[in-house]
């Protein structure tokens, strides 16, 4: 369990980047972090991460408070890790397979079992049958899978995914939904994102950063019907909210519940 | 994507031993040199052209075209050698005073020579990275105990050549979308900003990567496998 108390984050040259965080993961399965570009979702991810250090405040896993020198950070990164933007940052390997070996060699794990989780790992982003491409081949849908595998195969209990969408068609954005359904039942999962409509589909609590701060947060329900606070953050209400207050019909939970309604009316 | 890399992934001798692929490579630059004998020389020409258009189906025409960068480079320094100033039993040659500049047979036939020998040691190197992937070639680097140091080396570079091209790439398009490449003068000054875009893009790069290989537990050392 992570928790963020009262976190302040301020750049070298003094701009303040975030004020008074508090985040608590134990809210939800799949946490939503929803924010305009520059409101700061990068930065408490880095922060999160122990990558950059906050000025004020603390980050606690397991109610033990983060320490930074290098043999607890590296610990840390064993349960909380996670998946950037853009996959090129973190593929380094032309190979698919050394690429996600890559951090279980790190941490000695023998050949065998390496084998055996990488392979798991790509079974769960659906990418077996890409391993034995070199990397410059793949498209950047595949690339994103394959920097996911690389962070699953550590099997951390907490993965934070930064704009894990972003840049994808709409058939790999329904894929990606999948898997991070599907991962989302071993491990808590918090998400970055401003895809509105990918957010109400899959997180379960949801926090709203503006400039910094977060100014609401709550049940996805709850959240998107603050119209005030959405505007502020400069961010829209998914469709599935809009339709629902457009026509006063049900609200429904995800896209899986709207359209299988759909079809028993018709019926 | 580099050509030479997909026809390394995409010819009809990529599946076979990568150790027997390297062995007829290095045997193709070392034993003509040991033998020393003209017509072994172009025999291994003839071979290695055969192995590459023959066997693995690598069109001839991109074949000779990627053969002629590194050839242009050959004739040129051939040329050196076959001018010779003030030899003996001239073919041809011109006079500047008391000096003759000239082709002679004998520097003829030294630059026919050595022509061949390095002809025949480049076909034999282009017959390896045309027909294997560069995995693969590691992997039996790694095989015959190749210090990790170089082999890590390898790898990253080959990694980094193909973000590098794309970076450099995309610069170069958004450029022309601007016209930034009408006249010379326009397209000097876009090629001196491509270079130093690109040059502080690697940093960035470079911090990203960082970042990154901390959150996989990095420790100085990249790992390979077996």
């Amino acid at each position: 369990m992570l928790k963020v108390n009262n976190l302040y984050y301020k750049y070298e040259d003094g701009t303040e980047a975030l004020n008074n965080i508090n985040l608590d993961t134990s809210k939800g399965k799949v946490i939503g972090i929803i924010g305009a570009n520059g409101s700061g979702k990068s930065t408490l991810f880095l922060n999160i991460m122990g990558i950059l250090k906050p000025n004020k405040g603390s980050i606690t896993y397991n109610d033990i408070p983060l320490k930074y020198n290098k043999a607890y950070l590296r610990e840390y990164k064993k349960q909380v890790n996670m998946v950037f933007q853009n996959p090129d940052q973190q593929l380094f390997y032309s190979n698919i397979f050394d690429d996600i070996a890559f951090s279980l060699r790190n941490m000695g794990v023998s050949e065998d079992i390496i084998r055996e989780k990488v392979v798991n790992a790509l079974m769960q982003v659906d990418a077996l049958d890409l391993v034995d491409k070199p990397i410059h081949f793949l498209s950047y849908g595949q690339k994103k899978r394959i920097a996911i595998a690389g962070v699953l195969v550590m099997e951390s209990s907490i993965l934070l995914l930064d704009e894990p969408t972003s840049g994808l068609d709409p058939y790999m954005t329904k894929q990606m939904k999948e898997i991070i359904n599907k991962i989302s039942s071993s491990k808590t999962i918090i998400i970055s994102s401003h895809d509105m409509d990918l957010i109400y589909d899959i997180c379960d609590y949801i926090y709203i950063l503006s400039k910094g701060s977060i100014i609401d947060e709550g049940e996805k329900q709850k959240v998107f019907s603050e119209d005030k606070l959405l505007n502020e953050a400069s961010l829209t209400k998914p469709w599935l909210v809009r339709i629902h207050e457009k026509f006063n019909t049900i609200l429904f939970k995800n896209e899986e519940e709207f359209l299988s309604y759909e079809e028993r009316k018709i019926l | 994507m580099l050509l030479i890399d997909r026809y390394a992934y995409t010819n009809r001798l990529k599946d076979c031993s990568p150790q027997v692929k390297i062995l007829l490579s290095c045997g193709g630059i070392a034993i003509p040199r040991l033998i020393n004998n003209y017509y072994f020389d172009l025999f291994t020409i003839v071979f290695m052209a055969v192995l590459v258009l023959g066997i693995a189906k690598i069109p001839v025409r991109s074949y000779f075209k990627m053969l002629i960068l590194p050839l242009s480079f050959l004739l040129l320094s051939i040329m050196t050698i076959v001018v010779s100033v003030n030899g003996y039993n001239y073919l041809y040659y011109f006079q500047v005073r008391n000096i003759c500049i000239g082709i002679t047979t004998e520097s003829l036939y030294k630059g026919a020579r050595l022509f061949i020998t390095v002809l025949s040691s480049l076909t034999s190197v282009y017959f390896l990275i045309l027909t294997t992937p560069i995995m693969d070639i590691i992997r039996a680097l790694k095989k015959l105990k190749v210090p990790n140091l170089l082999i890590e080396l390898m790898v990253l570079i080959y990694r980094s050549i193909f973000i590098f091209i794309e970076e450099a790439n995309n610069i170069y398009l958004a450029q022309t979308m601007k016209f930034g490449y009408e006249n010379k003068r326009i397209a000097l000054r876009s090629t001196a900003l491509l270079i130093r875009n690109l040059f502080t893009r690697v940093f960035i790069k470079h911090n990203e990567m960082n970042i990154s290989l901390e959150c996989k537990l990095y420790d100085g050392e990249f790992k390979l496998g077996d």
